[in-house]
């Protein structure tokens, strides 16, 4: 270890850190005995960002080198920044160093496209293996898949891997072809199919042979720019909805494009949209665990997500006649639509309810933003709850009204 | 001491352990008696309402074992978790709160865990929410150094006593690792030789500060730190900096840990 490795890995974690998706959580690795680590259940971030993200893996490329001239990537081809490539050997002594420390839960290794995609690809492969064979490894590893990878590496690499991604890059292929040329969803939907029938295979097999050696526990996800091309997030939201029920993803992330470029093919944002990201994610969020379909978060009328207010609330105001919900007798899925009231809070309220009334102050000990929450609820003790209420009303006092308070904070609703 | 029929209510004192305060709650059901507060040995005295002689109850291993299987009939192997975190966040009214909680379990004979408008169980659940946020924070923030003798040690103070619950999580993750987590605020730790873990007091005063110094640090440690510092660095995205989320998600108390803030 040395200056030299210092160097690469100032380089190959700057061009990393563009790509989003860091949870490590979702997998099922035990621990083994005699061996390092585990990642089952929720991943842990170890650190925080300045920017609030999640530090939980070692992200970083095995190489910035690139056959290929992506508009929105740092790496492309045609950018003029110093090159640099971690040998096998030197990721793994890093991954292993920190992962002893508790620095981190394991690794997300992706790479540009050095020689051709089988030649990069059969090194990301390598470096799983080597920590899963020679080092015992058993924390976490995501790996890219490199659009184009032959069936034989992307086998290999779910035997290795918790987690595998092939990304999209871009909401329609139209866009991908105007901005990425090299590229195609075929690239892309080629390993990302096989590996879907690689996961449903595996899962079959186990019920009858438990012994079987796990295979991608952590599922597949993918990745796409957002702001860099025209899509609505109607589209947007639609796309990710298939990939949820036609390709079993655990997981589409949508990364805000920041300006790294001033090539033609980009629009020139002065900012990244990163409320704009903020939104989508929420809206997601809400199709995973809240019960929401796209179509009732966004529609032809109203293509686009809200800036100023998050989905949730925004679908409520557009559907006030379900509203207000009575929370004594409502069924769970209603409850969970209510502005204001999280997973958590929802299933409290359920419990609580068999034993006794509710009534509103309970709500603020469960945590409920009972502010938010006070419109749409029916409940003893809610003095603000009016005859009717029109929806631009509750924008007003939402926002602040003469007040002039900030709009909310960026983050998910609890 | 009111005596009104034969219940007896009055102050009572045990010796600040666990157990101590099962036998306390076996008590009350034996001589039937309500407390009107619990202390612990050292605590009366800084009480100003507190009469100057509440009656000492001896820990008995037996009766605190005997509460903790009511405990678990009742209630499972949840409720006693959620009593034993309540117990270990030190907060100022736990032995009361917890006396409050078992009275109900024992009379409900079942658990009892959603009836928040029992301000006990209220109560109970905010602690264990608060000792499972603390319990994360420690799984997240603790920070391995390796000395000199290929022990990897991490010194912490928590806000409340929760390394007897945190410490079974790096077992199964660092099984491969000779480890030591010390909490450097109450003065014990937990070392894992690489077959069992096991309670230590360390009296060395060079463990008793989050950075270790160098001297006993490995040889390649220093350089480790260094690479992770960078790698720190590098992952920021200047374009969307955010410190206020950042702060949200580590408070700066815990600043002290993170090797990347040094
Ligand atoms: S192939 Fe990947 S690394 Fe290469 S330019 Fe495109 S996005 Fe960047």
């Amino acid at each position: 270890m040395n200056e030299r490795v210092q160097e690469k890995l100032k380089i190959l974690a700057d061009a990393a850190k563009y790509d989003t998706s860091c949870a490590s959580s979702g997998s099922e690795r035990g621990a083994k005995a005699g061996g390092l680590g585990n990642a089952t259940g929720m991943g842990i971030c170890h650190s925080y960002t300045e920017d609030g993200r999640c530090v939980s893996l070692l992200k970083i490329l095995l190489t910035n080198h690139c056959i290929f001239d992506c508009a929105y990537c740092v790496s492309r081809k045609s950018n003029d920044v110093k090159r640099a490539a971690f040998t096998v050997e030197e990721v793994v002594d890093l991954t292993m160093s920190f992962y002893k420390r508790n620095y981190i839960e394991g690794l997300f290794l992706s790479s540009g496209i050095f020689k051709n995609a089988d030649y990069t690809m059969e090194r990301l492969v390598r470096i799983a293996k080597d920590l899963r064979t020679l080092h015992n490894f058993n924390g976490y590893i995501h790996l890219k898949l490199i659009p184009g990878a032959s069936n034989e590496l992307v086998q290999q690499a779910g035997l290795y891997a918790d987690r595998l991604s092939a990304n999209l890059e871009l909401p329609s292929e139209t866009s991908l072809k105007l901005i990425a040329p090299e590229k195609s969803y075929a690239q892309v939907y080629q390993p990302m199919n096989y590996l879907k029938d690689a996961i449903a295979d595996y899962k079959l097999e186990k019920k009858h042979d438990k012994k079987i050696p796990i295979f991608a526990p952590a599922g597949q996800s993918t990745q796409m720019v957002i702001g860099a091309s025209p899509e609505t997030d109607l589209q947007i939201l639609k796309l990710s909805s298939e990939l949820y029920k036609g390709q079993n993803l655990k997981r589409v992330y949508y990364s805000g494009y920041i300006p790294v470029s001033n090539d033609s093919r980009l629009p020139a944002l002065l900012t990244p949209p990163l409320v704009r990201e903020n939104r989508l994610y929420q809206a997601d969020w809400l199709m995973r665990f809240y019960g929401f379909k796209y179509n009732e978060i966004v529609d032809d009328r109203n293509p686009h997500l809200d800036e100023q207010y998050d989905p949730k609330l925004v679908y409520a105001l557009r559907n006030m006649h379900l509203f207000p919900v009575v929370l004594q007798t409502a069924p769970y899925e209603m409850i969970l639509r209510v502005p204001g009231i999280g997973v958590k809070s929802a299933q409290k309220i359920v419990a609580a309810r068999r034993y006794h009334h509710l009534h509103i102050d309970l709500l603020k000990k469960l945590k409920v933003a009972v502010n938010r929450a006070k419109y749409f609820i029916d409940i003893p003790g809610n003095l603000l709850l009016r005859k009717q209420y029109y929806p631009e009303m509750i924008r007003q006092e939402l926002s602040g009204g003469l007040t002039g308070n900030k709009p909310e904070q960026l983050a998910l609703f609890g | 001491m009111a005596i009104a029929t034969n219940i007896v209510t009055g102050e009572l004192q045990y010796d600040g352990t666990f157990d101590g305060l099962l036998s306390v709650v076996f008590e009350c059901y034996n001589l039937k008696l309500v407390p009107t507060s619990i202390y612990q040995l050292d605590a009366v005295l800084k009480d100003l309402f507190a009469q100057q002689n509440p009656i000492p109850i001896p820990t008995s291993k037996e009766q605190a074992e005997r509460v903790m299987d009511g405990i678990k009939r009742y209630g499972g192997k949840e409720a006693f978790m959620d009593i034993y975190k309540t117990f270990l966040s030190e907060d100022p009214h736990r032995e009361m709160v917890i006396y409050e909680y078992l009275r109900l379990l024992f009379s409900a004979k079942k658990p009892i865990n959603g009836h928040y408008h029992e301000d006990a169980v209220m109560r109970v659940s905010q602690l264990v929410r608060q000792m499972g946020r603390e319990i994360h924070r420690m799984h997240a923030f603790v920070r391995f150094q390796e000395l000199a003798d290929g022990l990897y040690f991490a010194p912490i103070e928590p806000d409340f006593d929760v390394l007897p619950l945190a410490y079974q999580h790096f077992r199964d993750r660092y099984a491969a690792m000779q480890w030591c987590i010390y909490d450097i605020k109450r003065n014990y730790g937990m070392l894992y030789d690489g077959e069992k873990v096991e309670r230590v007091v360390l009296d060395n005063e060079t463990f008793s500060s989050i950075q270790l110094p160098t001297e006993l640090l490995s040889e390649k440690e220093l350089a480790y730190q260094q690479l992770w510092k960078d790698y720190f660095k590098s992952t920021n995205i200047v374009e969307r900096k955010n410190l206020k989320l950042h702060l949200r998600h580590v408070p700066t108390r815990y600043w002290k840990y993170l090797t990347e803030k040094w």
